[in-house]
């Protein structure tokens, strides 16, 4: 394989993003900010335990699970559009699915855990194993082992990542407009993503398997 | 000053032994109208608690760390590390610890808003009202009952360029 995932980490997280004189942070065409991991835990487990606690669980993780299929979409989409991908990562780049490698790098940079691509099957499965998640550290400090899967926003980017490469184009360079995340995210091809293991349920790790339902 | 440091082995972002991760302001925005419409109102409220409780932890092991002792000088690196993060930019000039004035120049959660739903009819930034409830009470050492917040003016609510938070000290 041709991705240097350990130049990539290093590239991205010596970019040193941080507040302008506005103090937002313009990159690959987005606003980013550097949160707290502690306030979206809270908010999104605060949130999804009250619907639990009505019988919504399924309802509760397919909200929170859609706020990272749109997050996939535009951070990831926009990634990979961008001067800095095409700086850092497309040198790299001698398959398809080194796109996908490739993105996933740049993901390790960005303080969410370590993924790691256990199995990729293009165009049918990915699967991905998560070390330290953000989301399963912070429900295991606050809360007793879950009953259910924590990592809803990695479902979501994990399923993503997959309707980026397979169901649309993401190397055409797309607009990353509403109509296209329709297209790829709600229609009959669109990949969807299951968390097999989680540590918030007790597993040494978590692990979370896109493919078309 | 202490900034955030990356731990490439647990892919893990830290300030103050607090998580960093990064985040766009699509994933931001409908993560927050995702929790308020499965919650109504009682989402506000969540989201507020939420940014001060992350604040107040944060910035208290931060004041010890850097031996912060001046009420003005801590309320400035909350500040500071508001700013840096990029949400946005804060006047808080108008803190004292007896009550506050919070004013937003730009606001992440306020552009990100408009640019993606229009203008709100309720305000938007419950981040950085909580944020800096939190940051209130531990630049001056106050119990939370003790600080209530009431949004005066949100930009993200189409109320001009300014979002403006008054804190009261009980």
């Amino acid at each position: 394989m041709a991705i240097d995932e350990k130049s990539i980490v290093e590239a991205v997280s010596g970019l040193g993003f941080k507040g302008n004189e506005e103090g937002l942070i313009p990159a690959f065409g987005l606003h980013l900010t550097t949160h707290f991991a502690d306030y979206y835990n809270r908010s999104s487990f605060a949130v999804a335990r009250a619907m639990e606690g009505s019988g919504l669980e399924d309802d509760a993780r397919a909200l929170l699970v859609e706020a990272g299929h749109i997050c996939a979409f535009n951070t990831f989409g926009g990634i990979m559009k961008s001067a800095e991908w095409d700086a850092v990562v497309a040198p790299m780049i001698k398959t398809r699915e080194d796109w996908l490698h490739g993105i996933v790098a740049v993901i390790n940079a960005f303080g969410w855990g370590k993924w790691h691509i256990e199995r990729l099957d293009p165009g049918v499965e990915l699967k991905i194993r998560i070390e330290n998640s953000y989301e399963c550290t912070g429900w295991l400090r606050d809360y007793p082992v879950s009953k259910f899967a924590r990592c809803y926003l990695a479902t979501g980017g994990v399923a993503g990542l997959m309707n980026l490469m397979y169901v649309g184009d993401i190397t055409t360079r797309p607009e990353l407009t509403e109509a296209y995340y329709v297209e790829l995210f709600r229609g009959g091809d669109a990949f969807h993503a299951v968390e097999t293991s989680c540590m918030a349920r007790g597993d040494a790790h978590c692990e979370l398997k896109a493919a078309k339902s | 000053m202490s900034g955030p440091t990356f731990d490439a082995a647990k892919a893990q972002i830290t300030l103050a032994d607090s998580r960093l991760v990064f985040h766009c302001h699509h994933y931001n925005v409908s993560l927050q109208r995702t929790l308020q419409d499965a919650l109504g109102e009682r989402a506000v409220a969540i989201q507020r608690e939420a940014a001060c409780e992350t604040a107040r932890v944060m910035l208290t092991r931060l004041y010890a760390e850097e031996a912060l002792t001046d009420f003005s000088a801590r309320v400035a690196r909350a500040s500071q590390i508001f700013s840096d993060a990029g949400f946005g930019r804060a006047d808080v000039s108008a803190f004292t610890p007896l009550g506050a004035t919070l004013t937003l120049t730009t606001s992440h959660y306020a552009i990100g808003w408009i640019a993606k739903f229009g203008p709100s009819s309720e305000p938007v930034d419950h981040f950085a009202a909580g944020y800096f409830r939190g940051a209130l009470i531990a630049a001056a050492g106050l119990n939370p009952e003790r600080v209530s917040l009431e949004v005066v003016q949100d930009a993200g609510a189409g109320e001009g360029m300014l979002t403006v938070v008054r804190y009261e000290v009980r």
